[in-house]
């Protein structure tokens, strides 16, 4: 099922740490009081920013199954459509952020694609839930649910790209996997 | 750490895409066209956004009527001139087509352009 | 609801999943909700009622914004639509259930297979040991801190090897259960698709 014996144990072991962070990160978000409870701040995308440059695509992809099935499990939801909803978020977010970090090169830091991986994921839950639960009602939360998104991934964006400027553990996985961007 | 070139064109890019679909969703959401029936027997609403076939029942009998690309019109009716299917298909607000035998009364309702200045029946 | 075998609470959710996603009856798809609320009521001690009630209200009424079908009741300027309604119903009621269905398959004992299985294991794993170790570290700026953090977790692998603390669970009564929870679904979903809809 898995190109696993690619993986070094390592690595895997790197992967399921920052996919625990993440099960952090939402836990948090989860205890932030929301005004609105649909409102999602994106904070368990921070390790997956992380992960862009430390990780190979594939692996990439890896911690963000483990972070929607765990999130899945621990909600106990992965039947529901608030699991479809945010699996396809986080996936097809994944998709665009490796792509832009890529190509973009230089010339994109992790402001930029925290910005567009928040605005797809958004844009794609919001088509979701208009098809799937609210009708075209769904339209009207739109815009402050992507205006918020896009100020949570903005300030995602710079603390992740501080983060992997000046970490210890970052720069320790890109020295010793080679896959140092 | 400053931002780089793709980052500040991401931002404005998703700017202009939030722009959009706000005026899209505002704009539209809350003006939709529809079309209102009224007859004896009840009234009904249907938007002119979704294509649809409706059997609508009124004094005489059951009138088929049609919604097809943002237009309405009659394409059966029990009554005997048949005026309320030769006006055809109406689409703008304000305007109607009437059945008076049958006592069915199709309108048309938004925030769109008047078509009439008259409101009432 | 606790003593019965994660494998099979989960498998028993996976099958009925198709016949409660299928029902369209609205009074069954009521009863299904209910009955998996109920459910997972008997199984955990506390359970939030306001959530899915808010959600039931906010769905309905967000159909209802569109339109559609003979009108039932005029609120004002606002019509209250029979297909508007009858879809805002079934796609809430359809949301909250297949949340408390999910929340019935799932429970804190319930694993994956395999090496996927493995890793999510090990993920549930550090998550723990980051919420411990946290407090644990002087530092203050948030970054160092959190960088810090995974640096302590990195050294310290899987030390506690978890062996999969399976609870005590009768197979018997899990299996009883599993066989009446699908049959009566599955029951239900062909008592409607037989009795045309009105």
């Amino acid at each position: 099922m898995m190109k696993q014996t690619r993986i070094p144990s390592d690595t895997l072991n790197r992967i399921a740490l920052l996919a625990g962070l993440a099960f952090l990160l939402s836990a948090v978000e989860y205890t932030i009081p929301k005004p609105l409870p649909f409102i999602r701040l994106g904070l368990a995308n921070f390790p997956i920013l992380i992960a862009l440059t430390c990780f190979s695509p594939p692996q990439v992809l890896l911690l963000v199954v483990l972070k929607i099935l765990g999130q899945g499990l621990i909600q106990g939801t992965l039947f529901s459509y608030t699991f479809l909803l945010s699996a396809s978020g986080s996936f097809s977010s994944a998709l665009v952020m490796i792509f832009l970090y890529r190509w973009g090169g230089k010339r994109i830091s992790l402001i930029g694609v925290s910005i567009a991986g928040a605005l797809v994921s958004n844009l794609i839950q919001i088509y979701l839930a208009g098809f799937l639960i609210a009708g075209a009602a769904v339209a009207l939360i739109g815009p402050p649910f992507l205006i918020i998104g896009l100020v949570s991934s903005v300030f995602l964006g710079i603390l992740a790209q501080r983060f992997v400027q000046t970490s210890r553990w970052v720069k320790n996985v890109q020295h010793m996997d080679g896959t140092a961007e | 750490m400053r931002p780089r070139l793709l980052d500040y064109i991401i931002l404005s890019g998703t700017l202009f895409i939030i722009g959009i679909f706000s005026f899209n969703a505002y704009g539209k959401a809350l003006t939709p066209e529809e079309c209102i029936i009224t007859s004896p027997k009840g009234t009904w609403v249907y938007p002119l956004s979704k294509d649809s076939t409706l059997a609508v029942d009124g004094t005489l009998g059951v009138m088929e009527i049609e919604i097809h690309d943002g237009k309405v019109r009659v394409v059966f009716s029990p009554c005997k001139e048949k005026i309320c299917i030769q006006t055809g298909a109406i689409s703008k607000t304000g305007t109607w087509i009437a059945c008076v035998p049958n006592r069915v009364f199709l309108k048309i309702e938004g925030k769109g352009d008047d078509e009439t200045d008259t409101d009432s029946f | 609801m606790t003593k019965l075998s994660p494998k099979i609470l989960f498998l028993s959710g996976l099958l009925v999943l198709p016949a409660f996603l299928f029902q369209n009856n609205l009074p069954a798809k009521a009863s299904q909700t209910a009955l998996f609320i109920i459910l997972c009521a008997a199984g955990s001690r506390r359970m939030l009622i306001l959530p899915p009630l808010i959600a039931f209200f906010s769905v309905t009424l967000m159909n209802l914004l569109s339109p559609h079908g003979e009108v039932l009741i005029t609120i004002g300027r606002f019509p209250i639509t029979e297909t508007a309604l009858h879809t805002g119903l079934h796609r809430a009621l359809t949301l909250i259930g297949l949340i408390y269905l999910s929340k019935l398959a799932i429970t804190r004992h319930t694993r994956l297979p395999g090496t996927l299985g493995a890793l999510i294991a090990k993920t549930f794993f550090f998550f723990e040991r980051m919420t411990e170790e946290w407090k644990n570290i002087k530092e203050k700026r948030l970054l160092v801190k959190l960088d810090t953090l995974m640096l302590t977790l990195e050294a310290a692998p899987a030390a506690a090897k978890k062996t999969g603390s399976s609870a005590p669970s009768s197979r018997r009564a899990s299996i009883m259960f599993a066989l009446i929870f699908i049959t009566g679904n599955w029951l239900l979903l062909v008592l409607t698709l037989a009795i045309p809809h009105a």
